[in-house]
Parts: C-alpha cells; structure tokens; sequence
C-alpha cells in the first residue's frame, strides 16, 4: 500500500510560550513494499511524522493519503486506518498489559472486530513471525520474558492486526548486540514475507544503510533530503551539521579519501568498501 | 493533550511573589482558603477577584497560562454547578418534568462555582510562584514542630516534591502509552461508562508497571547518593524570612480584616 | 598500594518466588574475583542478564553478596559504618536518564548527594557549580528536567555523581538511551573524568564504546569470561563470537580485507591505525 504526504503542517501547545513548529510544509510519497527509513536528531519532528501516518495527530493543514483512503480527512473511521497502519512505538514492551502472550498479542486484532478462529490463528502466526516459539511463549506472562522477547511480543501484537504499512519507531533501542540482530532480522523478515511497506525510524545509520531501499532526512521539522541511501549518505557534510552521522563503512571511506584521492566512497555496507579497498589497490598495482 | 495540563506547574519569573519564603505564600494560601470559606456574598468575591487580581499582575504569571490550569477541573466545576443548581428549593424559574431550577439554586449554583474556582486559581498561584524544592522545604520547616508528636515532616516534604517532579514524567508516559494503545485500535472515547472503565485497563496496567518501575529505579539513584533520612541533612538553599515576607504578612492580615468585616456589610 | 575496587568470590543470588512450586534462586554474579587499579578505565561487557548490571550494583553497597566480599578502598561493603564513605566514594549512573532525578529544578538535583552527605551549604553550592559545569550544564541549572533532553538529563545525574567527589564513578549503561549526540557528549564527559584521575567502569553494549577503555571485563551467565585490554579482545574473533557480541565496524572491516586476501594485521584496532594500514598496501 502507498503513502501520499502532501504539506503536512502541524504545532504543537498553539498559543502557549512553548509553542513548537514541529512539521513545516512536509511532502513524499511511498510506494507499496517500500522499505524506507527516517532520519533526524531528537526534536526534529520525525516523531510527530510518525504519530500522524497512522491518525494519532491531526495536521494544521496538508494531506495523508493511504492507499485509497485520504486519511486527514475529517469523516474517515480512524479504526481502518490504524489496522492499515501498524505503529510500533519506542520501548513497545512497556505497552504490555495482558496476563499472557497470547492475549495481549489477540488485543489490537479484537479491537477491530477479529474474532474466534481466525484469531487464535492470527495470533499464533504473528508471534512465530517474530521468531518466538508459540508453543513455550503462549501462556507466560509477557512480563517475565526477557527485554528482547518482550518487545518481540509487543512487536507481534502490532503485526496481528494485519497492517499493510508498518512503522517502527527505534526497534533496537536499549537492546543488546545479539537481541539488536534479532529484530533487524525481524523486520527484514516482515518486509520479506508480507511484502509490507516499511518505514523505520533509526538512529543507526549502519542499520539504515543495511535495510532501507530509501532515506528521509526530518531536520527541524522539515524534510530535507529524500532520496536512496546511497544518495543520502554522499552527503556527509549537510548530515554532520544536522548531528546525524554516517555508516560506519561510508565514513571511514571518507576518512580514507584524504589518503586514496579517487576512492569511491559511495559503500553502505563493510563488505562494499572491502571490496572498493582491493579493486582501487589493483587498480594502483597495475 | 495530557502535556498541556498546566495544573501544580511551576512558572519561572523573577517577581516579589516569587520571592517570597515559601512559608509566607503556605500561610497566606491557608488563609485565602479560610476567606473564601468566610465570604457569604458575591460583592465579597468581588474583593477576593480584585485581590487576586493584583497578586496575578505583580507575579507576572500569564492570566492565560493560568486559566488552562482550570481546563483539567472543568468536569468538577461544572458537576459543583449542576448538583447545587437542580437542589434547591425556593422561587421556580424554570420547570420540566422533575428538573427544578430555583432562584435560590441558581444563586447557590453560581455561588459555589464561583468558589471553587476562584480556589483552584488561588491555590495555583502557590505551585506557580513557588519552586517545587521551596514548598517542601517550607512545608518541611512549617510541620517541623509536630515532628514530636510523631509526624515524619520530611518524609512527607520529601514525598511530596518527588511526587511533584514526576507529575511530568508520568504524564508524558500516560500519553506515550495512550497512543501506543490506540495505535493498535484500543477506543477510549466511546461506550458507556462501565465500558470505558474496561476500555482503561490496557493503560492503567502499564502505567503501573511504569510507575513501579520510575520508583525502583529512583530509590536506587536516592541511596546511590548516600539518601538515609532527614537525620544529618543539610540544604544548599536556607529558605529565610525577610523584609518582603513582613510586608506581606502585614497585607494579608490585613485583607482578612476586610473580608471578615465584609460578612456583615448589607451586599448582594 | 590498595585497590580502589576488590572483589573476590563474589556470588550474588536472586530468590525468586513463582505461584507455583517453591521459591528458587537464581544465580546473577557466580563467583566472579577481579581488582580495578585506581584511575584506571574498565568497561563491561556482556548480554542481558548476563549479571554486568548485578555486579555493578555490588560496588557501592547497593546489593551485598550472597557469598564473597567487595571492598572500596580497604573498606568491606558489608560494614553498616562505611555505607556512606563507599557510596560517596564510588558515584553511580544508570541507564534512564528520567529515573535518576530526583528534584524538579536542576541544581536542587545536583545538591542532592552532597546535602545527604551533610555539606556546608556554602560548599555545596561550590560544588553544584563546579559540577554543572564540568558537564556543560550550568547554563541550564534553574530549568526542570523534564524541559531537558535525554543527554541532557544524563548530564545532570553525571553532576549529581561529580557533586559528591567520588573517586571513582559506576556507568551502568548511561548512552543506552540517548541519540548519537547525547551519547557522543557522555562518552566525552567520561574521558575527561577519567583523565581527571577518576577511575571509570562502563557497562555499555556499544562497542566502539568499550574499545575506548584501559581493560575490558566480558560476562557471560554471571561470570567473567574475557579480562584483558579491548585490544586483545578484538583481536580475536573467536572470542567475540562466543561472547555473542558484535564486531565493532573498524574491526569488521579489518577482518573482511582480510578475508578478501589483504595482508592486513590482525592486531590493527583503531580508524588510523587501519587507515595507514591499508595505506602501506599502496
């Protein structure tokens, strides 16, 4: 399913001293399956983005399409397009409340009007998506599982009710490396299998640089680049300005371009500028 | 939106309110309760409104920012106002099946809403001139002389002030786990009323769980930093009277006078 | 010379209660000895549940052990009389900045250990000062924390430590939940502590974070595995690979050039270090 931005505008506390422009005039467009990331210090509105796609806030003025259906328009039933639209919060786990697994995944699905079979199926499929086993998991307090689990769980409690877009706002934060690797996983997974258009929210360029078909750098709430990653993180020097950094392989290409002059730096992955390293020393062997 | 809540906020200004000990603003905020208790007339209110006029021009609090304080108690006000509007006895001004309005009612009705507001904005005006750590500390220093009868002031002080400085915290918890629990289609806005009791468990939950977990955590930070009671603590900031807080106590029992007086004064 | 921190034998068991069937213990720390040099730099790594944070909790008294001693400074964690030296000896930080701050303005906050401590008020606001402005805060001392960032905030609970002259400082996960420029300007507050002659531990699952250290302690199912400088540690991909841990990129990156067939040195470690490195290879 696609996504239409078109001038989104939206203040904060309107008429108070703290009164904050947190979208200024925002616009792009997602296709169906897009994986696409959003990146920008803390402040820069990429939040408050977020809480709009799925009808959370309401915009001063512009236009979300989903799909069909103008979501800001007044008169669309706000629960269709939180089915269409998953949000996955920061620290989703601290949104746990049922007594097991099972149920507080069937929550949100129950909500819009999932019932019987096809729920305890929905269930079950959305918490092995995430690699949990069904069978242990099922029955236990959500809140005796491990921090990874818990937010896997919580995870799967936004993938039961079927959502055509995800969003994910900082998934991996506060994790350790091993549970970290497990949710990118995931996310691959979901992209993967359900054919999902997915915008993730990160701090962690690496990670971008790994999963996104497509960045969309917020700074002070406006969106200021829009493009592949490849694209964005050319742009090393706009980035630093606005805090945010590179992938790791791309910044220290550029750290090693003052000492290989013609090098291409244009490398997401380790691998890439492993590779871009051997072929320029050929090339100099020659 | 729940940040919006202005209510127990502190507002920075440097004005003389602000100034002020913050045992002079406790006592002067117990005595403006007892005259508003004291006032049996609206020319009366009209006094008190004129008082508390000039204290909200000298504390340079925006009127604004205090009447979105008001916004959090508009439910209460307006039950205050209905359940003394319909209660009354008297001349009937209006009549429809078993609703009676009364002129007494009315009055009684307006009289008490008047009241309560006029005390929820005096009140704030304590939070909002007084530093959160200053109102303990004066609270603290103002119990001090029961602590022989038992009563553990800094304990409560120190409660207090902790509870004051999460009002933040929670309600920017409250509202993140409000809208994690609609992003997956919980309904807090419609059914009846058992039904939206049912409909808060999924945030009430995690709020406990939240605030239990905001005090395990802090209770390790306090004894992190050596926290072991009142016993052999000292401050940075000695709160001390002065000049400004005899002035001030001089007008405020002043104005009692007035208000005491007005009771017997012919007025509407 | 005395160690500023001496653990031996340390064990630390959680009871846990369940509904069902009787209560059972949980092994958190099991039987981990290990002694920090004063002014020296540690960091600990390990996964979730791996005890790092139990351990920590350990070095001031917060938790006494089940079995095994900790000292700070010759001083036994045990003895109720020195509960208050050890604590201000050795400051802690936690992970969430919003939990860890106990009043509503920032310097009242920062005054808080040093007023526990009993403090002349005099020197207490010499030291709040002084504090604030080790961490780049003091502009902010009057505002409410909750008007600050999360980096911010960790700044402030950074002075509240610093307020308290301790000499040696306990990180438990302090960047976890920052933005890179919040965790960029803690990770500079601590190098500069520790070049102020602070002795650091840093519990952290960054590893660009724990590569910065003097010594780097590994944990795994409450037990050291790995202690020994980063260097050596990174060195060896086995060792990181059985701690379930994550290749910091520069040495990723080592690693795959040498998978590709570059004569690159397994001891390289640092950016510059690689850097000239494959600059040799021209």
């Amino acid at each position: 399913m696609s996504i239409t931005v078109e001038n989104l505008t939206y203040t904060y506390s309107k008429g108070l001293p703290n009164e904050t422009r947190a979208l200024e005039n925002v616009s792009f467009q997602l296709e169906p399956g897009e994986f696409a990331a959003v990146i920008g210090h803390t402040g820069s509105g990429k939040s408050t983005l977020m809480q709009q796609l799925n009808g959370l806030l309401r915009p001063d003025s512009g236009k979300i399409t989903v799909g069909e259906v103008c979501i800001t328009d007044p008169s669309t039933k706000m629960t269709e397009v939180r089915r269409k639209v998953g949000l996955v919060f920061q620290y989703p786990e601290y949104q746990l409340f049922e007594e097991t697994v099972a149920k507080d995944v069937a929550f949100g699905p129950k909500q819009v009007g999932m019932t019987g079979e096809k729920l305890d199926r929905v269930v079950e499929e959305s918490i092995r998506l995430t690699g949990l086993d069904y069978e242990e998991v099922k029955e236990r307090s959500p809140f005796e599982l491990s921090g990874g689990q818990k937010r896997r769980v919580a995870i799967a409690g936004v993938l039961a009710m079927k959502p055509e877009i995800l969003i994910l706002d900082e998934p991996t934060a506060g994790l350790d490396p091993s549970a970290h690797r497990d949710v990118l996983e995931l996310i691959r997974r979901i992209h993967r299998k359900e054919r999902m258009t997915i915008l993730l929210v990160s701090h962690n360029m690496g990670d971008v640089a790994e999963l996104a078909d497509r960045v969309l750098v917020m700074n002070r709430g406006k969106l200021v680049m829009n493009g592949t990653p490849a694209e964005v993180f050319s742009r090393g020097e706009p980035l630093w300005e606005m805090g945010l950094g590179l992938p790791p392989a791309t910044e220290f290409m550029e750290r090693l371009k003052d000492r290989m002059p013609g090098i291409d730096t244009a490398q997401l992955s380790i691998e890439d500028a492993a590779k871009e390293i051997c072929r320029y020393l050929k090339g100099r062997k020659k | 939106m729940i940040r919006d809540i202005t209510l127990g906020q502190y507002y920075p200004e440097q004005s003389v309110i602000h100034r002020l000990d913050a045992r002079t603003k406790i006592l002067g905020t117990l005595l403006y309760i007892i005259e508003l208790f004291l006032v049996n007339s609206f020319a009366g209110f009209g006094l008190v409104i004129l008082a508390l006029g000039v204290l909200i021009g000298i504390s340079k609090v925006p009127v604004r920012f205090i009447f979105r304080g008001l916004k959090a108690v508009v439910f209460i006000i307006l039950l205050t106002f209905l359940l003394n509007l319909f209660m009354f006895d008297g001349t009937v001004l209006w009549h429809w099946k078993f609703l009676t309005i009364t002129y007494e009612g009315l009055y009684r009705s307006c009289f008490m809403a008047l009241r309560l507001i006029l005390l929820i904005i005096g009140t704030s005006m304590l939070t909002l001139t007084t530093k959160p750590m200053e109102l303990t500390d004066g609270l603290e220093k103002l119990l001090k002389p029961f602590n022989r009868f038992g009563l553990p002031s800094h304990e409560i002080a120190l409660m207090m002030s902790i509870a004051l400085r999460f009002i933040p915290t929670l309600l920017e918890e409250t509202d993140k786990i409000m809208k994690a629990q609609q992003a997956r289609g919980a309904d807090f806005e419609s059914g009846n009323l058992i039904q939206r009791v049912k409909n808060m468990i999924p945030i009430l939950i995690p709020l406990f769980v939240g605030s239990f977990r905001i005090a395990q955590d802090l209770a390790l930070a306090m004894e992190a930093r050596c926290y072991h009671g009142g016993v052999g603590r000292t401050r940075m900031k000695e709160i001390v009277f002065s000049r400004r807080d005899g002035v001030a106590g001089v007008l405020l029992a002043v104005f009692l006078g007035i208000v005491i007086a007005s009771r017997w004064m012919p007025l509407p | 010379m005395e160690p500023i921190i001496r653990v031996e034998n340390l064990t630390f068991e959680y009871r846990k209660v369940s509904p069902e069937g009787p209560a059972t213990s949980f092994r958190a720390v099991d039987g981990v000895t290990f002694e920090v040099p004063s002014g020296e730099f540690v960091a600990v790594l390990g996964m979730n549940g791996s005890g790092k944070s139990t351990l920590a909790k350990h070095l001031n008294g917060l938790l006494l052990p089940t079995e095994g001693d900790v000292w700070i400074e010759g001083m036994n964690t045990r003895e109720d009389d020195h509960i208050w030296n050890i604590r201000s000896t050795v400051g802690m930080v936690f992970q969430n900045p919003d939990n860890q701050i106990v009043s509503s303005v920032v310097e009242d906050d920062v005054a808080f250990g040093p007023e526990n401590l009993g403090v002349d008020p005099m020197e207490i606001r010499r030291r709040v000062d002084e504090a604030l402005q080790a961490v780049g805060m003091y502009e902010q001392r009057l505002k409410a924390p909750h008007m600050l960032s999360g980096g911010q905030k960790q700044r402030i609970a950074i002075a509240g430590a610093i307020a308290m002259r301790p000499k040696c400082i306990v990180f438990d996960e302090p960047t976890a939940m920052l933005d890179p420029k919040g965790r960029h300007q803690v990770m500079d507050i601590i190098h500069r502590l520790h070049e102020a002659g602070i002795t650091v531990i840093l519990i952290t699952h960054f590893m660009e974070e724990a590569m910065q250290a003097d010594r780097l302690i590994v944990m795994k199912d409450g037990r050291i595995t790995d202690d020994m400088p980063p260097r050596d540690f990174f060195a060896d991909r086995e060792r990181i690979q059985r701690a379930r841990l994550e290749m910091p990129a520069i040495i990723a990156l080592r690693e795959e050039l040498i998978r590709q067939g570059l004569p690159v040195d397994a001891s390289v470690q640092t950016e510059e270090e690689l850097i000239e490195a494959i600059c040799q290879l021209q």
